[in-house]
């Protein structure tokens, strides 16, 4: 029984990776993107087998280990219940997410990644970040407001000329990340993907970052706010320039400039604050902080202080490990405090932007005047915010109504 | 247990609460003016130049603008849009619906005749990029002196020393009062907005 799960998984566990994880070891399986953690042991036994060695021999090299005897049979099939011991895929970057891989920017080698990602450039993202601060700090006209989303006249064409912009932004913040990732030989996936079946999002899987030791995860992680915070130093030394006189901008491209330097900040803000929906900077703290599922975690320790657990959840925080459990005893805290700030920066930049385009949008179909252009702009805004914000939720409940009636598996 | 859970609720309770009472205190306002506009009254005398009597002053269409008669030409209260514009220099007029709503955060819209000396719209253009929060700075079709200046229920007005009666709109040597135009932005940028300002 024991060597015949050896000839079956033999191949499953040459893709095994095992990499030490403070006191733990993570062993995973790039090709699948699974990854789990385990005490020494279970290190011991996964190399032994990548090795050659039988479930018996693996098992007591373990046993060695642990200090007591392992249950190698046991062991192997824990790991074939994880997804662990699935036949080898030869895409190491292939997902089953949905989404079109980009896979030009693949062509980018290690060693040009690592340029970007070297001591010169992070001095240079760091110095662009102490540049925006002084410059916030000291010339406070800079600093932005909502009224710079109206860089036209229009409001309607303020958005529409912004969303390219905007779109490219935010796939360079995600190529950083995933050319981070590149520069630690990490395989990681680049796609484009739709969500709501009309809003474009570029994601980066870089789940494989956990096969590197911590200490050189936080690159991959920090890239995109170093990327945005450049984009933020460059935008507003520009304007600085111009409004001292150094240089003259056109007066719409000042005024774009504004708009950018303020879509960057919020978007920086949204990293570090947004820690509750696993934002960047929830990822350098859970790493910082020696945690592997910190969001559940917290969600179920909140959960738990607020209302109550199932039996399920009450299972999973067990299995969350105990450091992770202890950080989220206040972690949520950091939630909170993260949730004030992002309030706060809706209430101050979004929100009358949001109100003030909705009004527009109301008064002006109320008009009942189509030989305006406004209202055939307004109309159109409409059957964006229809389709694209209103009805993926509607959707979703509805899908949620038939699955409980059994309509729908 | 059950006590401190309770303790948790309340205290979480407390802290959505506050959050939720931003919506309508402090800065934000979103009921008191972000959403209505101004009612009619409500600005302290200018310090420079002559008041204007201040209108009610709601969100209108882009349609219905058109049957507006303001007070002042250029407005300086009014039917106006519900979204504003940023502060900084048009090249092109900028509609009475925008320029009314940007008074009406407290910036100052310096307005200039398109046919202005070319030396006239340069110092606008310095005086614009010096003040780059409070200024909006455009032409302004039908204008009767060189140039207007209007904060919320204030006016101004000047003529360029040189130039205008020649009507050379290449003069760059054409002289404004810049002092004159530098006091009338620091004395009123900031005097009077309706809330929710950025």
């Amino acid at each position: 029984m024991p060597g015949h799960a050896d000839t079956r998984h033999q191949g499953a566990f040459d893709r095994f990776v095992v990499v030490e994880d403070g006191a733990d070891y993570v062993l995973g399986r790039p090709d699948l993107g699974i990854y789990v953690s385990v005490p020494e042991p279970g290190a011991v036994f996964v190399r032994a087998m990548r090795g050659g060695a039988s479930v018996d021999e693996a098992a007591a090299l373990a046993g060695e280990a642990a200090g007591q005897d392992v249950d190698g049979a046991e062991f192997v099939a824990g790991l074939d219940a994880a997804g662990l011991l699935a036949a080898p895929v030869d895409d190491p970057t292939a997902t089953p997410a949905g989404g079109r891989r980009i896979r030009w920017i693949e062509r980018v080698d290690q060693r040009t990644a690592a340029r970007l990602f070297g001591r010169v450039a992070w001095t240079c993202y760091g110095a662009a970040a102490v540049f925006v601060i002084g410059a916030y700090l000291l010339r406070p006209e800079l600093r932005p407001n909502f009224e710079q989303v109206w860089f036209v006249p229009d409001p309607v064409l303020s958005v529409l000329f912004y969303l390219p912009i905007g779109l490219l932004l935010a796939g360079a913040h995600e190529a950083w990340h995933w050319l981070a990732g590149r520069a630690l030989g990490v395989p990681a996936v680049f796609r484009l993907s739709y969500r709501g079946g009309i809003t474009l999002v570029f994601e980066t899987d870089l789940s494989q970052i956990v096969t590197v030791p911590r200490a050189r995860r936080y690159g991959p992680f920090l890239a995109g706010m170093a990327f945005d915070v450049s984009v933020l130093a460059v935008a507003v030394g520009l304007r600085l320039a111009h409004q001292t006189g150094v240089l003259v901008l056109h007066p719409t491209l000042d005024r774009l400039l504004a708009a950018v330097a303020l879509a960057q900040l919020l978007q920086i803000v949204w990293q570090w604050c947004a820690v509750m929906f696993r934002s960047d900077g929830y990822a350098i703290a859970a790493t910082a902080l020696g945690c592997r599922n910190l969001y559940r975690a917290t969600w179920l320790t909140t959960k738990d202080r607020v209302w109550r657990l199932t039996a399920d959840e009450v299972d999973e925080l067990a299995a969350c490990g105990p450091r992770d459990r202890e950080v989220a005893s206040w972690f949520g805290l950091i939630y909170l405090s993260g949730l004030v700030t992002l309030w706060w920066s809706f209430l101050t930049f979004g929100l009358p932007v949001l109100v003030g385009l909705i009004q527009w949008v109301v008064v002006n179909l109320g008009s009942m005047s189509p030989t305006s252009i406004a209202f055939w702009e307004s109309a159109a805004v409409s059957a964006y915010l229809l389709f694209g914000v209103v009805m993926p939720p509607v959707l979703a409940v509805r899908e949620r109504r038939l699955r409980r009636r059994g309509v729908l598996l | 247990m059950t006590a401190r859970r309770w303790l948790w609720r309340v205290a979480l309770l407390g802290v959505v609460t506050a959050l939720g009472a931003l919506l309508v205190s402090g800065t934000w306002q979103l009921v008191a003016g972000g959403v209505t506009g101004s009612p009619p009254g409500g600005a302290p005398p200018c310090p420079l130049g002559r008041d204007v009597p201040i209108m009610d002053s709601p969100h209108v269409s882009q349609h219905a603008i058109t049957g507006v008669q303001y007070t002042s030409t250029p407005p300086t209260s009014g039917p106006h849009f519900s979204f504003t514009v940023a502060t900084g220099a048009y090249s092109s007029p900028v509609p009475d619906g925008l320029t009314v709503h940007a008074l009406e955060h407290g910036h100052v819209a310096i307005l200039y005749r398109p046919d202005a000396p070319e030396g006239v719209r340069r110092t606008l253009g310095a005086i614009a990029r010096r003040h780059s929060t409070d200024v909006v700075l455009a032409p302004y079709p039908g204008l009767r002196p060189t140039v207007a200046l209007a904060a919320w229920g204030c006016l101004d007005e000047l003529d360029a020393t040189a130039a205008t009666a020649a009507a050379d709109t290449t003069d760059a040597t054409a002289a404004l009062d810049a002092g004159r135009v530098t006091a009338f932005v620091e004395a009123l940028a900031d005097r009077y907005h309706h809330g929710w300002r950025g």
